[in-house]
């Protein structure tokens, strides 16, 4: 399975294998940009795929909206369901710029969290919609520093 | 703060009714956390498990000998094998407001004569 592939051969452990029968979302990454549960798709199934994972989110050690957004609302406990929770919130936000409150519920219905409760995990979401959609601002030196 | 005075921890650390920054996130968020599965050792092996399908049951016998012949397995537990540390403690003793001790359920890592629960483990291979 991909997921297997990612840990095993390439040591991307960011993915989490949490059911293994994809109910619980925690192996999500992007292939292509959908969101998609690797613990039940074929590594050969990838081949000539884009895939990005947890592990790609950042760049140039710049974390992405979402990955603030889950620290800024206390979207995490434990983190074993958060990268999956993010990969799926993005594949949300590229195709929904300004989801509503339901409509983010409604795309993570196949992520589990067994700590949070959610309620913060919608709050995260949100906070990177709005990071995102926001015109493009000066970092102040204290977020600089974070 | 001003119904805590009573807390000069409180008071004094600014802390209570904030929210505050975990530090430990950038390595979740960022796929860096660190899980059990997530660990490689030189060497290492994997258990598994053969547990009972049944609630209640007495075990007659085990026999562990077609597990054992199987290439790449290194050992196999049975509740016998484990007599000698069978009943560990739970980890926290509850006491009775009278100071008496309550009774303290020890668990048992293999169960060696009757399963109690559809799932209590019964052997364990490691390879």
């Amino acid at each position: 399975m991909l997921v297997y592939y990612l840990r095993d051969v390439l040591k991307l452990t960011g993915t989490h294998v949490g059911c293994d029968t994809s109910s619980c979302g925690a192996c999500t990454i992007l292939v292509d940009g959908k969101a998609t549960k690797s613990c039940t798709m074929l590594a050969v199934q990838a081949d000539k795929c884009k895939i990005t994972t947890i592990e790609g989110m950042a760049t140039n050690g710049e974390l992405h909206p979402l990955q603030e957004g889950f620290n800024q609302c206390h979207g995490l406990q434990c983190g074993f369901c958060t990268p999956g929770m993010i990969m799926t919130a993005a594949d949300l936000l590229k195709n929904n710029k300004k989801p509503s409150e339901e409509q983010i519920r409604a795309a993570l219905e196949g992520n589990f969290c067994r700590c949070t409760g959610y309620h913060n995990i919608v709050k995260a979401v949100q906070y990177a919609a709005d990071k995102m959609s926001a015109p493009r601002a000066r970092k102040t030196k204290k977020e600089a520093a974070l | 703060m001003s119904t805590n005075k009573g807390n000069g921890m409180a008071t004094a650390s600014g802390l209570i009714g904030k929210s505050v920054k975990r530090v430990e996130d950038k390595r979740f968020t960022t796929g860096h956390g660190q899980f059990t599965e997530d660990i490689v050792l030189p060497g290492q092996t994997y258990a598994a498990f053969v547990r009972s399908q049944y609630a209640h049951a007495k075990i007659l016998s085990v026999d562990v000998s077609a597990a054992k012949a199987m290439p790449g397995v290194v050992a196999i537990y049975t509740g016998a094998d484990v007599a000698g540390v069978n009943g560990v403690p739970c980890g926290s003793q509850v006491n009775f407001k009278n100071g008496s001790a309550g009774r303290e359920r020890k668990r048992r890592l293999l169960v060696a004569d009757k399963a109690t629960h559809a799932g209590d483990a019964i052997a364990a291979a490691s390879a």
